[in-house]
């Protein structure tokens, strides 16, 4: 009990209890006043973007959309632990500040596999870096290359685009729903699973639909056209023709192994596309893939359609390839622009043997409107179906869908431009920079060095 | 106060230490701003002053070691202990005096921005944000260096102690993503010195970082005087 008693009454004790009790209520302190700090900073977001671009701050545009929205959305970064992007980061905080109903959630595609596995598409595999837009029923896939631009002449990211991207994406998910497209059938079209896979992956629902008996339904957005081998009735071209002027879309891709289909291109002709009916064999080597000059890589033209292919400098593959080119760019309240050509080194041979010279479009779109610039159908034909191979979707995943949300997606382009990334450049001759290297690098430490061994010596001699 | 900041400072001249200091920094910043800057014509200072956050590992001990260790081992600490002033005025007076020096350093390298405003448009405000965060980071690690300076007596043992602690804390983000434990992972995270200077470093002044720098170097120089103060009861 003495002992007890002496340990509770010693110096050491009492000092050692105060001052650890000092201590721990001082880290606690420290502790709350960060902790206070930090949900006050989320909350009315204390931070300063101090960037030129001004990378960080929403538009009013954005602002807008995410306080209206009403359903629970999950704003999620695909990213692995340690390897932070903190410029995704912050904007997706930025974002959620907004409004309540969205959150952020962080999956590690190493450490939760299966989360990120949900996200899986065809023809997208989910690198760290993506970002995912979900709101419990549909989602969509933001790709990390989708949000930086990347300039080859400086071999870095030199815009960010995330903004852009994410906003659409929340308001296109939530006008999806009742999005449809049709593919006919009927004419001994070819279906395509690639294109089904991508269109349910992008969450816009499909029919095969018998146009014979069943004509062109406005309850579709789009009709989808693959290879057909019988053409269609003048009927059908007749129900084409009025489907179109309710500013609807069809997209039709031709083969040349195909027999003619003389109704189809006339109607197509009088829309300002004139089918060729020739094989398109490239000639420059540097655009050739798989050994034949049969499959290449296309030039792509710059396009709505085409923005996410040209910043990222994507390639597309096409294979056994017709020429499909405008007949005019803009002629009777009809504009018809090129998407993909071939090189001028190519050649393409029509079926009776005669060979010409490129470059020759391979896929082209009309868009049609009338005195009060509205819109009456956008129709995009492309001159061989094999662009919706299984084997190219990886590569050619942006630009069909691409052109299926051009077409079909009334969801107004966001005016959010892209910030740069680049910093500013200094304007240095190589003299110049010989020069400054050295004061930096060599005489600066130096003298700063000698200083102290003068001083050294100095005092060592006193 | 005054009077131990005024000698700890003039300690860092009349000794090499001071020189040594900002001679190895000088040394290693040019380098990198050379080799970052200057080669790839750019104005840009993150990847510059990301780069440097390495170089704080090793200088920063040799700034710190001797702070209190010299005292212990020439039996100076007795007088000063039992002069008329506080223990936290010593400890500041010998903080405030490492961080001035940290301070004078980068003030010197701000030739170098000053040097890219002859040959290009600089962005101002993010190389202030730089600044301001590597200074911060840097007042943190004296903190931690200091600490360790009142806890031994020799300055080599106090400057290797130091060096592992603070590579510790440079690699903390590996540590973090380590654990599968969401929890334990965030508060690695929320703990991480390096994390809340890389959003300096991508443009952010943000007030929460700010606060938990000074509170971080804070809890170092409180846990310094008390470990002082220990020695007078125990």
């Amino acid at each position: 009990m003495k002992k007890l008693k002496r340990f509770f009454t010693d110096k050491k004790f009492i000092y050692g209890s105060g001052s650890a009790v000092t201590l721990a209520g001082f880290i606690a302190i420290a502790i709350l006043v960060n902790v206070i700090v930090g949900v006050l900073s989320d909350k009315f977001t204390l931070k300063a973007d101090l960037t030129e671009s001004k990378i960080y701050e929403l538009t009013e545009q954005t602002i807008e959309i995410v306080k209206n929205i009403n359903e629970k959305t999950d704003l999620v970064l695909i990213e692995v632990s340690g390897n932070e992007d903190m410029l995704k980061h912050e904007l997706l905080m930025r974002y959620v500040n907004l409004n309540s109903n969205l959150s952020l959630k962080i999956y590690d595609p190493v450490k939760d596999p299966s989360k990120v596995q949900r996200y899986q598409t065809l023809g997208s595999s989910i690198s760290p870096g993506t970002i995912v837009v979900d709101n419990g029923e549909n989602f969509k896939v933001i790709s990390s290359s989708e949000l930086y631009s990347y300039n080859p002449m400086s071999g870095a990211n030199d815009q960010f685009n995330a903004e852009n991207k994410i906003t659409t994406a929340i308001t296109s998910l939530s006008k999806r729903a009742d999005i449809k497209v049709a593919f006919t059938e009927g004419h001994g079209e070819k279906s395509s699973t690639a294109m089904q896979q991508l269109l349910k992956e992008d969450n816009i629902e499909f029919e095969t639909v018998s146009t014979l008996s069943e004509g062109f339904s406005e309850s579709f957005d789009a009709f989808v056209i693959i290879s057909p081998k019988a053409d269609f009735t003048a009927d059908e071209i007749e129900a084409v023709d009025s489907y179109l002027k309710k500013g609807k879309s069809i997209q039709v891709y031709l083969d040349f192994n195909a027999p003619p289909l003389p109704r189809l291109e006339s109607y197509l002709s009088d829309l300002g596309i004139s089918i060729g009916g020739n094989i398109i064999f490239e000639g420059d080597t540097k655009r050739i893939a798989y050994n034949t000059p049969l499959c290449f890589v296309p030039i792509v033209k710059s396009h709505p359609i085409t923005t996410a292919i040209v910043n990222n400098n994507l390639n597309l593959l096409v294979y056994q390839a017709m020429e499909v080119s405008p007949i005019w760019e803009e002629k009777n309240y009809v504009k018809v622009e090129t998407l993909l050509t071939s090189s001028d080194k190519s050649m393409a041979n029509d079926r009776q043997g005669q060979s010409a010279r490129g470059p020759f479009s391979v896929a082209v779109i009309a868009t049609r409107y009338n005195n009060d610039n509205k819109n009456e159908g956008k129709i995009f034909v492309a001159g061989t179906s094999e662009i919706l191979n299984d084997e190219f979707t990886m590569m050619n995943k942006d630009f069909i869908l691409g052109s299926v949300n051009w077409q079909i997606d009334e969801t107004e382009p966001m005016n959010i431009r892209p910030k740069s990334l680049s910093p500013a450049r200094l304007d240095m001759r190589q003299q110049d920079i010989k020069l400054w290297s050295l004061v930096f690098a060599i005489f600066l430490p130096i003298i700063v060095l000698a200083a102290g061994l003068i001083t050294w010596l100095r005092r060592r001699h006193l | 106060m005054t009077a131990v900041f005024n000698r700890e400072l003039k300690a860092y001249f009349t000794s090499p230490t001071g020189y040594i200091f900002l001679g190895v920094y000088l040394l290693f910043s040019g380098i990198f701003f050379v080799a970052i800057n200057l080669q790839n014509t750019i104005t840009e200072m993150a990847y510059y002053f990301s780069n440097l956050t390495v170089i704080l590992v090793f200088i920063v001990p040799l700034l710190t070691m001797r702070l209190f260790t010299e005292e212990r081992r020439n039996k100076t600490d007795q007088l000063l202990l039992t002069a008329p002033i506080t223990v936290t005025k010593i400890v500041l007076g010998k903080y405030f005096s490492a961080i001035c020096l940290f301070g004078i350093t980068l003030i010197i390298t701000l030739v170098y921005p000053l040097m890219m405003l002859l040959y290009g448009n600089l962005m101002i405000f993010p190389i202030i944000a730089h600044y301001l965060g590597f200074y911060l980071l840097g007042c943190s690690l004296i903190a931690v260096g200091v600490f360790v300076s009142c806890t031994t007596e020799s300055q080599i043992t106090a400057a290797i102690i130091t060096f592992v602690i603070l590579l510790f804390i440079q690699l903390s983000g590996m540590v973090a993503s380590l654990f599968n434990n969401a929890i334990v992972k965030k508060v690695i995270d929320w703990l991480s010195v390096m994390n809340r200077y890389s959003e300096f470093t991508t443009g952010i002044l943000s007030v929460s970082s700010i606060i938990f720098f000074i509170s971080f170097a804070a809890v170092f120089i409180f846990l310094t005087i008390q470990t002082i103060e220990k020695r007078r009861w125990s």
